[in-house]
């Protein structure tokens, strides 16, 4: 009688794209508001442009996020929103980790 | 290691706070304190002004103050922290504000009137003085009811913007009303006004420390 092979599928299912630390901070910072721009994302994920633009670009084409442009005044002003697929996404992420790591004995 | 898990309410309220650290609605409400103070120059010694005087003293700082906030939102603010726009649940909490600020003004406004009536009647004044108590000062009666409408009014103010330093706002800003009636002088008013101010401008010195303006390649093309 052989035994049983490890079960690491909920592990191998975890969505990457959330998972990456930055993104996943990005997307926690989208979650918890309707929408921002460019700069309050910076601010509030502790971000360089550069970086957090490469990071939304990935959100973007993988539906997660969208992308306004809107003026206010004369100045115009890109702001980003979690997508209805995005905000599923982040929950399912959230119900996953929590329930991978539920009877982890950390003794 | 000190690690912490993820409190996305913790998260929103920072992003929320984050918007009042510039110290500009400090500014704009100490402002407006200041500003009313010219009412009770109308009614308190302690002034020389005139009437004129008095109306311009309430139109140049009330004018200064709305002009200081809203220019210093749009130049310094915006273009440090960003812009965002709140969750529902934020959202509704502001309408409540609006709702609750509306009701507290109105009732303000009247008990400001009956103060006016109250010292401006003598036979008024004289008719309420035994039902106020035998007290040889009627102003510490009169400053406390002014108080008792000021202080709950000015708290949930700062209960429903969820900022706590608005406490300090609430409590400066009885005390002004308060020390005005108490001692006829309404200067006090404006020193209210002036400590609010100052705490704002405090706030502001830190903000543009905090939040150096980042060269952006946008906004955002």
């Amino acid at each position: 009688m052989s035994n049983p092979e490890p079960d690491f599928s909920g592990i191998q299912d975890i969505d990457r794209l959330v998972h990456e630390p930055t993104r996943l901070m990005v997307i926690a910072s989208l979650y918890v508001v309707e929408s921002a721009d460019y700069t309050f994302l910076m601010r509030q994920a502790g971000l360089t442009w550069g970086n957090l633009s490469a990071h939304l670009s990935k959100l973007e084409e993988a539906g997660y996020i969208q992308v306004e442009k809107t003026y206010r005044g004369k100045r115009p002003y890109t702001l980003v929103r979690l997508s209805d697929l995005g905000r599923s996404t982040f929950k399912n992420y959230v119900s996953r980790m929590k329930t991978i790591f539920n009877d982890l004995d950390q003794s | 290691m000190n690690q912490k898990a993820l409190n996305l309410k913790e998260l929103e309220q920072l992003a929320y706070r984050r918007t009042y650290q510039d110290g500009l609605l400090d500014i704009y409400l100490g402002g407006i304190l200041a500003s009313f103070a010219a009412f009770g120059f109308t009614i308190f010694p302690g002034t020389d002004m005139d009437s004129l005087q008095v109306l311009l003293y309430y139109l140049i700082g009330m004018g200064l103050s709305t002009l200081v906030f809203w220019l210093g939102k749009r130049y310094i603010t915006l273009p440090r922290i960003g812009l965002v726009k709140f969750n529902p649940a934020r959202q509704k909490r502001a309408r409540d504000l609006i709702l609750t600020l509306a009701v507290i003004v109105a009732v303000q406004v009247l008990v400001v009137l009956l103060q006016m009536g109250f010292l401006l009647s003598s036979d008024l004044r004289s008719q309420l003085i035994p039902i106020l108590g035998t007290t040889s000062n009627p102003n510490l009666m009169i400053a406390i009811f002014a108080v008792i409408f000021v202080a709950p009014g000015m708290l949930l103010i700062a209960y429903f913007m969820d900022i706590p330093h608005f406490y300090y706002n609430a409590v400066v800003m009885s005390l002004g009303v308060f020390l005005m009636i108490l001692l006829d002088q309404a200067w006090w008013m404006a020193l209210g006004g002036a400590l609010i101010i100052l705490l704002g401008v405090i706030q502001l010195v830190r903000f543009l420390r905090q939040y150096p303006l980042e060269s952006t390649p946008h906004e955002q093309s």
